[in-house]
């Protein structure tokens, strides 16, 4: 069975360790649900694992179906079937949504089905056909961002994928169209999730099959959606040790890059803008 | 350099064949050039340019044919004859391979039914013309100014704006008087064929474009209206780019008769509006070896009126250009202004646009992208002389290998121009650690009741969207060339000469195709080692 198999991931970011040892599997077809308090590691845990610029992983793996994906390129693990949906995706000027999925490796050459892919896709996830011709994200609400990341979602149809908060910055009509469908992929195409969360909302549409409690650059908890339950309930206090609550409070002092709220070039300043 | 040693002299301009205004205006320009020197980097207007490694003497003035009244082929019959004649020729043909742009590009951009008239113009003969005698119906001249007779009608007729055109009997010394010390300009003046001058009377609005081509050939190459099939081999000069296949070619003498000079062209082109009139004008530099271009064109644009203007410079990569458009815009009248730089060894276009009139406004707008050894150098000058003017520039630029991109930009806002809008941005790319990029935005505000604003940007791609693009499966250097052209994209959406948007779009994939795989190349041999 096909499966994403994170072991002993250790990742650091300019000389600071941020993950910690992270082990994960996520299997076909399964959703799991990564929840932490700010700054505990999780969009590192995300773009370590698509491989971007600026990490450096001192030991562990990722392994996608049995390749290795530590060292990889990002278009290489694209290309083996990892998506990562982005939690501030990036306006990109002059380069339309067509270009660049067709540009893809996991798209075929003929602009025309891409192009019917596109539409198809848009109608499930009421994206708005007009902004299929603008550049990538450009002038686009928060909003319509991440349901442009969901329909790039259908078009490249991977066989897993990484949400960096998705849920973030969509309302609730949007929230349910895009979960209904990653819901959709993950039962008709065995799509593998591995979302990363701060709500409970994301899973009323879409069902839940793990949910992990990170902290302090590891995973602390695994166990069922009574764990959303508690998070929602009363927080992460039970799972934080002394030490996370100390690097905690350094982190939100400092310039520290694993304190993702304020270093993540992805995090949007005028976030609360976004929905 | 010596003056003594380089071909520039009086003499050989009073040589220049043409009527006798102009004759005259050659030599009295060719007299003040013998006491200008060439410019220096110390001087601000030039600095970061390579000007001191311009040799003077390795050029020579091409020569061309006397104009008869026949050349000016706006409306006469016998010209269409003429023209059909040549007609069976294309301009490529005549072309060396080298030059930086295909050319049958050029053409198929030539070919558009969009394009209303071409002329192109080899070393200062006109080599090929259509269609300006279907436009003469309706008053609108495209013609080569050989004689005084063109001006006399204009300054007498009432289709014209009643002031006329206060430029002197001439007419073609246009709005350049400023530049009247400058050294290029004087170079320009002392040995310029007749100038290509688009009249557009008051209120006539063409629709098609006015295509305009100049190309400067090898000195031999083409000395006649008639196309000579010498060996367009034999101008070939192999850049260290080049590829060693064409490395054995024996020059035959008579191509460089002059012990291996190369030609100075001088390009002028007016293009002058009336009042609620509207004119679109593309206009190609293209060479074919290491030529020395120095074109002036002079833009008038009378109240109400409308130009869009479009230069795509395509010089051979070993050419120099030193390039001055100077315009005027009058009361509510428009120009919109672009320069496309893609050729050159040097390639530097000194942009002036004066508001005279309240209303007027002017958009400019440049798309540049500078490859291996290039320097592309911009200087721009927003005048501002009038209230309620608006001006907007643009200039997108990127560079690669070696290359090296300046650009410099003045917005000037006089006292009397209360309620200015003007805006000045420079946004560089920077392909490579070896480039060098100088952006240098200045205001000058003469007025409190104004809008004025610079921004200026050079940057290498954003790491983030090349990561976006990576992340859905795009490889790293399919994501860096969509990004690089979409980069151009808001420039190249706006050009005024739609026709010619797919061929730039096209110049620049190419280019940065080129850039990217080098840079894969440099890196991968910086692994190996």
């Amino acid at each position: 069975m096909s499966s994403l198999m994170i072991e002993g991931l250790c990742a650091s970011a300019g000389g600071q360790e941020i993950l910690k040892g992270v082990d994960l599997e996520v299997r076909a077809g399964e959703v799991h649900a990564v929840m932490g308090p700010n700054g505990s590691g999780k969009s590192t845990l995300a773009h370590v694992v698509a491989g971007r610029n600026g990490y450096e992983v001192t030991s562990g793996s990722v392994r996608l179906d049995g390749l290795e994906l530590v060292g990889l390129p990002s278009w290489r693990r694209a290309e083996a079937g990892l998506f990562l949906t982005m939690q501030y995706p990036i306006e990109v000027p002059g380069v339309s949504l067509h270009d660049m999925l067709i540009s893809s490796t996991r798209t075929s050459d003929n602009p025309a089905s891409v192009e019917e892919r596109m539409r198809e896709e848009a109608k499930k996830i009421g994206f708005d056909e007009q902004l299929l011709d603008r550049p990538v994200n450009v002038d686009m609400s928060g909003g319509e961002r991440k349901r442009n990341e969901a329909l790039q979602l259908g078009v490249l149809s991977p066989s897993f994928m990484v949400m960096d908060e998705l849920d973030s910055g969509l309302d609730v009509d949007a929230l349910r169209l895009v979960s209904q469908r990653i819901e959709e992929a993950t039962v008709h195409e065995s799509l593998g999730v591995l979302a990363i969360t701060h709500y409970n909302r994301l899973f009323q549409q879409l069902t839940c099959d793990v949910v992990h409690i990170f902290a302090g650059g590891r995973v602390r908890a695994s166990g069922g959606s009574e764990l959303a339950d508690i998070v929602e309930a009363e927080g992460y206090e039970r799972w934080l040790t002394e030490e996370d609550k100390l690097s905690g409070s350094m982190a939100s002092a400092s310039d520290d890059p694993a304190f993702e709220l304020f270093t993540d070039p992805f995090g949007d300043p005028f976030a609360d803008r976004l929905v | 350099m010596k003056t003594q040693e380089h071909r520039f002299t009086v003499d050989a301009a009073r040589a220049l064949p043409g009527p006798d205004w102009l004759v005259k205006h050659r030599a009295e320009a060719a007299e003040r050039l013998a006491d200008t020197s060439i410019p220096t980097a110390a001087s601000e207007e030039w600095r970061y340019s390579p000007i001191a490694d311009l040799d003077i003497a390795k050029y020579q003035p091409v020569t061309f044919q006397p104009l008869s009244a026949s050349s000016a082929f706006a409306a006469s019959q016998r010209d269409t004859s003429t023209t059909s004649q040549l007609s069976c020729v294309s301009l490529a043909s005549q072309c060396d391979t080298s030059t930086i742009f295909d050319s049958s590009a050029i053409d198929l951009v030539l070919g558009s039914n969009k394009v209303a008239v071409v002329i192109e113009i080899i070393n200062g003969n006109v080599f090929f013309s259509k269609g300006a005698e279907r436009l003469a119906s309706c008053g609108v001249t495209v013609s080569v100014q050989s004689d005084t007779s063109v001006n006399a009608n204009r300054a007498n007729s009432d289709v014209y704006d009643s002031e006329g055109y206060s430029h002197g009997s001439e007419g073609y010394s246009g709005t350049s008087e400023g530049y009247s010390s400058d050294y290029f300009v004087l170079l320009n003046q002392a040995f310029a064929a007749a100038p290509i001058v688009i009249d557009i009377p008051r209120s006539v609005v063409v629709d098609g474009v006015i295509a305009v081509r100049s190309h400067t050939a090898s000195i031999g190459h083409t000395m006649s209206g008639h196309p000579t099939h010498t060996d367009t081999t034999n101008g070939h000069r192999t850049n260290s780019h080049a590829t060693s296949s064409h490395t054995t070619h024996t020059d035959t003498t008579n191509n460089h008769a002059n012990n291996s000079s190369y030609a100075a062209n001088f390009p002028r082109l007016a293009v002058r509006v009336g009042s609620n009139a509207e004119v679109n004008v593309l206009n190609i530099q293209s060479s074919s070896e290491a030529s020395l271009v120095v074109p002036v064109v002079d833009l008038d644009v009378r109240s109400g009126g409308r130009i869009n203007y479009l230069n795509v410079q395509a010089h051979h990569t070993d050419a120099w250009q030193i390039a001055y458009h100077k315009a005027r815009v009058e009361r509510d009248a428009a120009l919109t202004s672009a320069v496309v730089g893609m050729g050159g060894s040097y390639a530097r276009t000194r942009s002036d646009t004066a508001l005279v009139g309240r209303g007027a406004s002017g958009d400019l707008l440049s798309a540049y992208f500078g490859s291996n050894d290039q320097t592309l150098d911009f200087r721009t000058f927003q005048d501002h002389a009038a209230p309620d003017t608006t001006s907007n520039l643009l200039y997108v630029g990127a560079v690669s290998g070696r290359a090296r991109s300046i650009y410099t930009g003045l917005i000037h806002v006089r006292p009397e121009a209360r309620g200015t809008n003007a805006m000045q941005t420079n946004r560089n790319l920077k392909l490579g650690e070896d480039v060098w990029v100088e952006s240098v935005p200045n205001l000058q505000i003469e007025n409190n009741e104004v809008r004025c604003s610079h921004a200026s940007t050079v940057a290498p791609v954003d790491p983030d969207q090349l990561y976006y693009l990576e992340s859905r499966g795009v490889p790293t250097w399919e994501a860096e060339k969509l990004i690089v052209c979409g980069f151009f994209e808001e420039v190249i959406n706006t050009l005024p000469i739609q026709i010619a948007e797919a061929f730039v779009r096209d110049e620049i994939a190419n280019k940065s195709q080129v850039a990217i795989a080098h840079k894969r190349e440099y890196k991968r041999e910086r692994e190996t080692s």
